[in-house]
């Protein structure tokens, strides 16, 4: 009898050191790796198998939610005009635009030849029929929000279409990147049709989306024949696929990831385009008294977060903006609060917490980033005296509990903006916006944000957007931390990715090299 | 006849029951199915407007009502998540998952039934005691920990297989079935270890019964008297077991499906649930009940066939 129980535990050791080895990453080779430059020359063709970590929601441009569906999407649609990835927005199906002075009148040119992928030009009426599309109200409100300031879409002739505002609006050509698609066009979902560099050749529910060069293609055309997004939910068995060979690419992997991936693939380093901050329920006690919430931002350390969850990479941020929206950042706010935790001690007392308090911060739990970022906080906030608790919940109950409902004290997730524009990361925290879940009321920032969107000089416009980012670091709005690092994994059979400062994955850039 | 009758009004109550609870989950849980299509910024009027149209703002009983009608009727709904016929959806999964069930239902046996009778016949010799001792240890991996140790040992480094490269069947029927060995060895192994030790109790049980020194007696081989005597009496336990081994085998399925990349009923079945789609779940729900059920009353059917001394 004894001699069975040695056994069994011989035999549980041996399994146990299987498992452990193969989580263990050697953490020093990544260094060499993301240094790594490929040396092959680009040739045409070929197959890329790209990871995704969820499936496609529609194939309905104008119908798609998450931004895992959008940013694929990107190769087969185009607006009028499109995100660069300087974050510049580049004429697409329009060859040319023109804005009114008072900002109240878009008028595009449309490109000549541009043809969508069943053959058919495109004409005037598809985008009076797409604009359309987006803005109408019937179904309770309009597809893109921000369409409800459209008056009328009007076709001037063949190549012409003029979209009139009922205010002026002088970030509106931001929005003006919605797909143009077919005129009365009913198949979407199943044989979706776009003007984009690639067309749609199969899609297989939990399992892949395939897509393949278009030849008609009116600009630069894709080097790639064909490029099959699988659909890898699992964490863990993405770094098994990409080992395996199964997969050639996967975006958005942990430092943890990307440092078992130390033979055949380059890892590029970007970001994710999106705030990453403890977000702060400013209505709830004793969260709605800035002291408190200042002491919070002086006992937080940005820096240290990085270095724990991914070896220091990621961008510092210290406001609603991210570093990708290069215009609009200002790089002082950054360090606006740094660690100092007899200042937040101090701020405490006055506050009337000599000895802290309790807060629990509610996390989505799928999202390790943001869970790994809580557990330091947890211990960053310790120090002060304030007690944390974290509960992690399910994405769908986070978005009915924290984001809808603003049932919370505070979260971590990451804020990004479906546009290129300063706007959107900003116009939340007014008063009465309907996405203000952290609940932010400040008077003068409801009046600089109202002198904000009414300017039409450029410069002056993007002076008042940083001063809206300045009131944020001072009201301590929230804990302002990181726009976290994307590492993007490429087999060393492709090269040429190409980071956007919003959610895109440009697969027309990529190129198999020898 | 009466049989058959009994069993029929048990399945019937029994998915009521199911359908009914999974209907329940549902309103428990948080989430909304209208929001989870419009995405995280849609205005609340629009999100209204959706649920209006997806009738998500009726009484619970009658939506229950009108989605047992048309269930019956054949039409299980439209999923929300993908804008297709959840029929569809289902059936082109379910070749999948009902060759992963058939395949690993089928390594089972063969693994457990030659085992089993060889610890009998050997028992308490060096190779029952090595099965004993393995059998334990593999009972107690959960499937989808065997599935990854597989993945590490024949998928990265023997690369005989490449863990996530999947090929539907409709591409090509051979490599998808070559694709499924591996899930489905990682499903068997732990059942058949548990086979494994239920059969050789039951057979050695049946050795040291009366008959069979009568048979040993009259000059029978061991091997005879095992095979011919004692594997049909050792048999009646272990069909209730592999009875449960089936509904077991699709719930380990569903994780082992996520483990090795398979795109089946499993995967379709949790990213329903974390999409809040209703349809698609409440349709996989009750056709996983349906089958269980159905298989236990083949079970019941066949235990009695075995041993006439049951009455069912």
């Amino acid at each position: 009898m004894k001699r069975r129980g040695i056994a069994i535990l011989l035999m549980l050791m041996m399994f146990v050191t299987i498992a452990l080895n193969g989580c263990s990453g050697d953490k020093e080779k990544t260094l060499s790796t993301s240094e790594n430059k490929l040396s092959g020359n680009p040739i045409e063709g070929g197959t890329i198998k790209v990871g995704i970590s969820q499936d496609l929601d529609s194939l309905d441009p104008h119908r798609a939610g998450s931004a895992g569906t959008k940013e694929v999407l990107f190769n087969m649609y185009e607006g009028l005009v499109k995100p660069d990835k300087d974050g510049n927005l580049k004429e697409a199906v329009a060859s040319k635009y023109e804005i009114s002075d008072d900002a109240r009148v878009y008028t595009f040119t449309l490109r000549e030849g541009v043809k969508f992928h069943n053959g058919k030009d495109v004409t005037a009426e598809d985008v009076k029929y797409s604009i359309d599309r987006c803005a109408d109200t019937s179904n309770g409100g309009p597809l893109v929000s921000a369409y409800s300031i459209i008056e009328s879409v009007n076709v001037l002739d063949s190549q012409t279409v003029e979209i009139r505002l009922s205010e002026p609006n002088t970030e509106f050509l931001a929005y003006m990147t919605t797909a143009i698609i077919p005129k009365d066009y009913q198949e979407m979902e199943t044989k979706p049709v776009g003007t984009g560099p690639f067309k749609f050749v199969s899609r297989s529910p939990q399992e892949n989306f395939i897509i393949e060069k278009n030849t008609e293609y009116w600009g630069e055309k894709a080097h790639l024949d064909q490029v099959e997004f699988r659909v890898i939910s699992d964490a863990d068995m993405l770094v098994t696929n990409l080992k395996s060979g199964a997969i050639d690419m996967a975006v958005r992997l942990t430092s943890s990831q990307a440092a078992q991936l130390t033979e055949g693939f380059h890892i590029e380093e970007g970001t994710m385009n999106l705030v990453q901050a403890l977000y702060l329920n400013n209505k709830v006690e004793p969260l709605n008294d800035v002291r408190v919430r200042q002491a919070l931002c002086y006992a937080a350390n940005p820096d240290e977060i990085m270095m724990m969850i991914a070896d220091g990479k990621g961008v510092r941020v210290g406001t609603s903006m991210y570093p990708g929206l290069k215009k609009y950042f200002d790089e002082q706010y950054t360090t606006y609060y740094e660690q100092d935790i007899e200042k937040a001690k101090e701020l405490l007392k006055e506050a009337g917490y000599p000895d802290g308090f309790d807060l629990e911060i509610k996390v989505s739990s799928a999202d390790q980033p943001h869970v790994d970022t809580a557990q330091v906080l947890k211990e960053q906030f310790k120090q002060i005296g304030v007690n944390v608790t974290i509960r992690p919940i399910e994405w769908e109950a986070w978005m009915d509990e924290v984001y809808i409902g603003r049932e919370y004290e505070s979260t971590v997730v990451g804020v990004d903006a479906s546009n290129l524009s300063a706007r959107a990361m900003l116009e939340r925290f007014v008063s009465d916006a309907e996405n203000n879940f952290i609940g932010f009321e400040n008077v003068k920032y409801d009046e600089l944000f109202k002198k904000a969107i009414a300017t039409v000089d450029e410069e002056e416009q993007i002076q008042l957007y940083k001063e809206l980012e300045g009131v944020l670091a001072e009201e301590a709005a929230n804990v302002y931390i990181q726009d976290l690092a994307n590492l993007v994994a490429v087999s060393n059979q492709f090269d040429g990715y190409t980071f956007y400062p919003l959610y895109v994955q440009d697969m027309s850039t990529m190129y198999m090299v020898e | 006849m009466k049989f058959i009758t009994k069993k029929m009004v048990g399945l019937i109550i029994a998915l009521l029951i199911v359908s009914i609870l999974a209907f329940l989950a549902f309103e428990i849980i948080p989430g909304d199915p209208a929001r989870a299509i419009l995405g995280i910024d849609a205005t609340k009027s629009s999100v209204q407007a959706l649920r209006e149209e997806m009738g998500l703002n009726r009484p619970l009983p009658q939506r229950y009502g009108q989605w047992m009608l048309d269930f019956l009727k054949g039409d299980w709904g439209i999923s929300y998540s993908y804008q297709l016929p959840v029929r569809e959806l289902i059936s082109d999964k379910l070749p999948i998952t009902v060759v992963m069930t058939g395949v690993s239902f089928l390594m089972i046996l063969f693994i457990s039934i030659p085992f089993s009778l060889l610890c009998a016949r050997y028992e308490n010799k060096w190779i029952d005691r090595i099965f004993l001792i393995l059998n334990q240890t593999i009972m107690s991996i959960p499937s989808f920990f065997v599935g990854m140790i597989l993945t590490v040992i024949f998928g990265l480094t023997l690369r005989w297989f490449v863990p996530g490269d999947y090929i539907s069947y409709k591409d090509n029927a051979w490599e998808f079935f070559k694709y499924l060995l591996f899930p489905c060895l990682a499903i068997a192994l732990p059942r058949s270890a548990m086979t494994i030790k239920i059969f050789r109790n039951s057979l050695i049980e049946q050795l040291h019964q009366d008959y069979i020194r009568t048979a040993l007696s009259r000059g029978n081989s061991k091997w005879r008297v095992l095979i011919r005597h004692a594997f049909g009496n050792g048999l009646i336990p272990i069909v209730t077991f592999l009875g449960m081994t089936i509904a077991d085998i699709a719930a380990s399925s569903i994780v082992i499906e996520q483990v090795f990349g398979i795109p089946g009923i499993g995967r379709t079945l949790i990213s329903g649930i974390s999409n809040r789609d209703y349809p698609v779940v409440e349709a996989i729900v009750v056709w996983i009940a349906v089958v269980v059920l159905v298989l236990n009353a083949i079970v019941d059917y066949i235990y009695r066939r075995l041993d006439k001394r049951i009455e069912v």
